[in-house]
């Protein structure tokens, strides 16, 4: 009997996989009113807690023929998943119903995308990380286009899955590519067969080339970014934050996976590589970004510049660097869906596509205004706020690296950003509105906009907490080769 | 590792053979007689009328869709059904969850309307 102790490692993706299967079948009914939501939100947050509390914490385990791997890297990431996630339903309640986009649709596809994510966390074996992309990948397509009367959300998706498909074929390359050169699909043995050849072959580098492209454009790293801006600005708010913050996460850890555990004797190549994209990314979207007059515009060359300061971690790739990607991308995480909510609850009221409909927020909703200026401060980097913590440990990284100069340019980024997100809160507090009424938030709203406002003081207070979480990961883990 | 892919290359050059093999052996054995009937798009005589290639109805995408689905799973309940027996109630279960998570999907599309041919 196969049925043993795996299955229990893998208790949280089949519980979000059941919640959506729920949420599906809930919503079917023609007053589905709260019930797919709630089915979604109690599984994400049951396999949240699973994560916490479970079995098998503090250990590597390798299952299912090497196909799956449970360790502190995967977990600590799963559980941003799945936080993510929760705050998603949490902004979307209102908005899905609001926008008639069939409910049980979009809990469903939202938590397909995250336990796609999950796996992509969690494996040391290629081909599981495509298969968890893919399902990521098609998900997000879907989510994308809900709108279905929308001309920016069906351009959105469209563009969406042109452009993902030919990134995922693109993976999928450098992967067979890999494989070609190696013999394995599995990351260790990769790296083990790397080691032992001599001479670096071409094909590998091709392999390693093609990863990076197909990896970038998930990540939105210029110049694979095109699709980035169309799909942030024009596909449902919650979706969009969702895919900032997840998508761009998994792709993060994927990375880390591949080339750390699978690649690390090519070291000198994707380090010049990942530090000449990060680089252009971080300078190309800050300057864009000055030029937007649409908010969900502005916030999405602000994520493609905020990919740029992500992957200086993921180039200089030291215990230091990898802690403060992790700690950046759960500071951003909050952040960026804390912004998205304040954005989402104006524009319950009016239309709030163009940064010109804050005007008068602080009046009108002095809370939801505060906690975007904090949002903005978090973003620029400046204390007491998350992101500050964020952005000076990966300076740390980057000179403790021998990398000062990369840490200047990204001192000089931070200044070249604040322009465009003080522009925002300038809008919100120095301008009138025509409307004053005050805005009613639902309490979904309410509660994402507290938490990541919450999250992000906290974090840009005690940091400490979480600092010494992240330091704990260890990208590779310390196990045998399976088999 | 490599070595055990020889057996999928064999595989498919056998594969590529008997279709190739066939085609020529029928090439050689049959009687060579064309004429322009043949090549009408309805032999019984029926003279047909306008283009062949016209816009068909969108509505077909969606049952070519349902009907994807469906075929791949037949991909999977094959092998299954196969070595159902050594494997046990513990396959047996696997496939019902399976199973219900289409159909969990085809309740859904049943429902929303979209079987019904409007």
């Amino acid at each position: 009997m196969p049925l043993d102790g795996d299955v229990g490692l893998l208790l949280p993706e089949i519980i979000v996989t059941l919640a959506a299967v729920v949420a599906l079948a809930t919503g079917l009914r023609p007053q589905a009113g709260r019930a797919p939501a709630v089915w979604a939100f109690l599984g994400v947050t049951a396999a949240a807690l699973l994560l916490l509390i479970g079995e098998g914490r503090g250990q590597a385990v390798e299952i299912w023929s090497g196909t799956v791997l449970v360790d502190g890297f995967a977990r600590l990431f799963k559980l941003v998943f799945l936080v993510i996630a929760g705050l998603t339903v949490l902004v979307a309640a209102d908005y899905v119903r609001r926008r008639g986009i069939p409910p049980g649709e979009f809990y469903l596809l939202l938590l397909l995308a995250t336990v796609g994510m999950m796996f992509m966390a969690g494996s040391l074996n290629l081909l599981t990380i495509y298969l968890g992309l893919e399902c990521l990948s098609l998900a997000s397509y879907s989510l994308s286009g809900l709108l279905r009367r929308d001309a920016r959300s069906t351009e959105a998706a469209l563009k969406y899955i042109l452009i993902g498909a030919i990134s995922s074929g693109t993976i999928l390359f450098g992967m067979s590519l890999v494989f070609g050169a190696t013999g394995s699909l599995h990351l260790g043995e990769v790296s083990q067969a790397v080691s032992s050849a001599t001479g670096m072959t071409p094909v590998l580098l091709a392999g390693m080339m093609f990863l990076v492209v197909g990896l970038g454009v998930k990540m939105a790293a210029v110049p694979f970014h095109m699709w980035a801006p169309d799909v942030y600005d024009g596909a449902p708010a919650p979706v969009a934050a969702f895919l900032i913050t997840g998508s761009e996460a998994a792709a993060f850890a994927a990375a880390l996976r591949i080339f750390l555990v699978g690649l690390p004797s090519l070291r000198a190549e994707w380090t010049a590589v990942f530090v000449t994209l990060a680089v252009i990314t971080m300078t190309f979207g800050n300057i864009s970004a000055i030029v937007q007059t649409r908010i969900r515009r502005l916030l999405a060359y602000s994520a493609v510049a905020q990919a740029g300061y992500v992957m200086v971690g993921l180039a200089i790739a030291s215990d230091a660097a990898v802690s403060a990607m992790l700690y950046y991308l759960i500071a951003y995480a909050f952040t960026t869906i804390g912004a998205f909510t304040v954005v989402i609850l104006l524009a319950r009221h009016q239309p709030a596509d163009e940064i010109q409909d804050f005007r008068g927020l602080g009046q009108r909703a002095p809370l939801f205004a505060l906690a975007l200026t904090i949002f903005m401060l978090s973003f620029i980097g400046i204390p007491p706020t998350a992101g500050f913590f964020g952005k000076f440990y990966l300076f740390q990284a980057a000179v403790g690296a021998g990398m000062p100069w990369l840490a200047v340019i990204m001192v000089i980024n931070g200044i070249i950003s604040i322009p465009y997100y003080w522009g925002v809160v300038r809008t919100m507090y120095l301008s009138e509105a025509e409307d004053r009424s005050p805005l009613e938030a639902p309490w979904g709203l309410r509660w994402a906009t507290v938490i990541g406002l919450g999250a992000t003081l906290v974090l840009g207070l005690f940091p400490d907490a979480l600092v010494r979480v992240v330091n704990a990961i260890q990208v590779v883990p310390g196990l045998p080769i399976a088999f | 590792m490599l070595q055990a892919y020889t057996d999928v290359l064999i595989f498919l050059l056998v594969g590529a053979g008997f279709v190739v093999l066939n085609m020529a052996l029928g090439r050689l054995l049959r009687p060579h007689n064309p004429y322009p009937e043949k090549l009408t798009p309805y032999e019984c005589g029926e003279v047909p009328v306008g283009e062949g290639q016209v816009p068909f109805n969108i509505r077909y995408y969606i049952f070519a869709l349902l009907f994807v689905v469906f075929d791949v799973e037949v991909v999977f309940l094959f092998p299954w059904s196969v070595v159902l027996r050594d494997l046990g109630l513990y396959a047996f279960v696997l496939m019902v969850i399976f199973l219900v998570m289409l159909v969990d999907g085809l309740v859904y599309a049943w429902k929303k309307g979209v079987l019904r041919w409007v």
